[in-house]
């Protein structure tokens, strides 16, 4: 029971971290219809970001995250201004095909500014670990966790409740009847570009200082599908709730099934067997729209 | 033509086109075409499909860029504005399949048609600052009386866009554009789909919002009884061309009407 309750407490908060980095590719998804596959590297700069202020201008780390969402917030406007913009209009494929360059341009611009080598952040959380009853956190998994909350929380907020947050649902939801409504579009979409940039750099500091970073911290990203497929690509709330939910399953099935096999690695197939098994079942996750074809 | 051209110094002309032309990869869809609407006139487009009836309106709610020609609201030549800055001058449109935010409500919709209205920024909405929360009550109880209540939809207000029928969804179409308190109202079909309750009660919304409110409608239909009975003027189109201008009575009998329609042989 104690192992149980420890896998699932663990799940979760793993499952926290997957969501704030889901939310970044549904922020982009939600407001311009785009997949974003440089997400992340978007969170592997934002990671860099924070690093370098901490080590190499000593800045505190709550400093330095404000500066990474910053720079990050910065770096996805001027993206979506000089990359996607003139794309507009063009067939999403195309569009989808750039985010996948642009995830290798970011990869190797990261490797020449900061090299392939690995680094650790300095350490920055309290060391006392987390102690719920049976279970153990550490604390370099709860405060992360914490912020992760925090971040999702505020975007979630702000898209409910402030009126760009509304500009950028009702764009989302109907292009051309929100452009005949007054709502400048390509602002929103540099809005989109930059909030989710900032979203991404919160998750890749946040992975960064459980695992460390380098140029590769990215990768992660292209394992977030099937938290974002199993939420709905357009949801908030389903990004939480499908980043819980395959946190748990990984948890779960890692800790339970790992030891049975010789090689291990249960861990990272099951969420991709969940993957298959959503995009048969409900191809539009839980929370997303449903796609109605309309004559 | 029917008539002659609208005297210098009659009526001010809220909107203007001038020669407006359009083409899609060499297929011409507007022709050079010339259309002056009296403020607070309703004026209905008709013509066959692909006259370039809602090309023309796209050209003039800013969806569209024109290749050559101008349109002018009030006097001011907007040709070169997108139509977030149109919408915001006061031009208001409609959409022939409707166009709404379906995952929200009612009132949701009606309330981003005022958005654009809305000065507090994005900080200030969301902490809740007074002038903010203010300027939001002011726009709800505002939307309330002259959206709601003038189109007869008070109890529709929580219900989500997407269970609505047809023909309420329309009317929650001309509730949102009306919120945008525009000058120029533009429907694109507006009764087309309705059963004939609906269309009566759409027909006598747009003479309300012309007569109470003093809004310019310029509207694109194929139901002729509703041109005939709404419009003081109506402008026939064909291949792009305005082949005829008039009073209802003289569209009706112009041969050149009757032609586009019914084809040659008529």
């Amino acid at each position: 029971m104690d192992l149980f309750l420890q896998l699932l407490a663990s799940g979760v908060v793993t499952g926290g971290i997957y969501a704030l980095v889901a939310v970044g590719f549904v922020v982009v998804y939600k407001s311009t219809g785009v997949i974003n596959f440089a997400t992340g590297e978007l969170m592997m700069l934002g990671a860099f970001f924070a690093y370098t202020a901490m080590t190499a201008a000593r800045a505190p780390f709550a400093v330095a995250l404000l500066l990474a969402v910053a720079a990050a917030a910065g770096l996805g406007a001027l993206v979506e201004r000089v990359v996607l913009r003139p794309l507009l209009g063009q067939r999403a494929i195309s569009v989808i095909m750039v985010t996948i360059g642009l995830s290798s341009v970011f990869k190797g611009i990261a490797q020449m500014i900061w090299s392939g080598e690995y680094r650790s952040f300095p350490p920055i959380f309290p060391r006392a670990p987390l102690l719920l009853g049976p279970v153990v956190l550490p604390s370099r998994q709860a405060w992360p966790f914490a912020i992760a909350l925090l971040a999702i929380l505020l975007v979630g907020l702000g898209f409910r409740f402030t009126r760009t947050g509304t500009a950028m649902r009702a764009t989302a939801d109907d292009q051309q009847a929100a452009f005949a409504m007054g709502i400048d579009i390509r602002r929103v979409f540099s809005l989109s570009w930059s909030l989710a940039a900032a979203t991404a750099a919160i998750a890749g500091v946040v992975v960064g200082t459980i695992g460390g970073i380098s140029p590769q911290l990215g990768a992660i990203g292209l394992r977030m599908f099937p938290v974002v497929i199993l939420g709905g690509l357009d949801s908030i709330p389903g990004a939480l709730v499908g980043g819980v939910a395959i946190g748990i399953l990984e948890n779960l099935a890692g800790g339970y099934l790992d030891p049975l096999l010789p090689g291990g690695g249960v861990k990272e197939v099951v969420p991709f067997a969940a993957l298959v098994a959503i995009l048969m079942i409900r191809p539009y996750g839980l929370f997303g729209t449903r796609e109605v074809e309309r004559l | 033509m029917g008539e002659g051209p609208v005297a210098a110094g009659d009526d001010r002309a809220i909107l203007a086109v001038e020669r407006l032309s359009l083409s899609f990869g060499g297929l011409a869809a507007l022709a050079s075409v010339d259309l002056r609407v009296r403020a607070g006139s309703i004026t209905g487009i008709i013509g066959p499909n692909g006259a370039g009836k809602t090309s023309l309106l796209n050209c003039i709610s800013g969806f569209y860029r024109p290749d050559h020609g101008r349109v002018l609201l009030d006097g001011e030549d907007v040709t070169r504005l997108p139509a977030d800055r149109r919408a915001a001058l006061g031009i208001a449109r409609t959409f022939q399949n409707v166009s709404l935010f379906e995952g929200m409500t009612v009132l949701d919709n009606v309330k981003l048609g005022a958005h654009a209205r809305l000065r507090s920024g994005a900080v200030s909405s969301m902490l809740r600052l007074p002038w903010a929360v203010r300027e939001e009550l002011r726009l709800r109880e505002e939307v309330e009386r002259e959206v709601f209540d003038f189109l007869e939809m008070e109890h529709l207000r929580r219900r989500t866009v997407g269970s609505l029928s047809y023909g309420l969804q329309k009317r929650v179409d001309l509730a949102r554009a009306l919120a945008m308190r525009p000058r120029l109202l533009l429907l694109d079909e507006p009764v087309a789909g309705m059963n004939e309750e609906e269309t009566e009660d759409m027909a006598r919304f747009i003479l309300d919002v012309q007569e109470e409110r003093g809004i310019t409608v310029v509207l694109i239909e194929h139901d002729m009884g509703v041109v005939m009975d709404l419009c003081q003027r109506v402008v026939a189109l064909s291949f792009g061309e305005k082949i005829a201008e008039g009073t209802p009575d003289q569209i009706q009998r112009d041969p050149e009407v009757v032609r586009a329609y019914l084809g040659e042989a008529a």
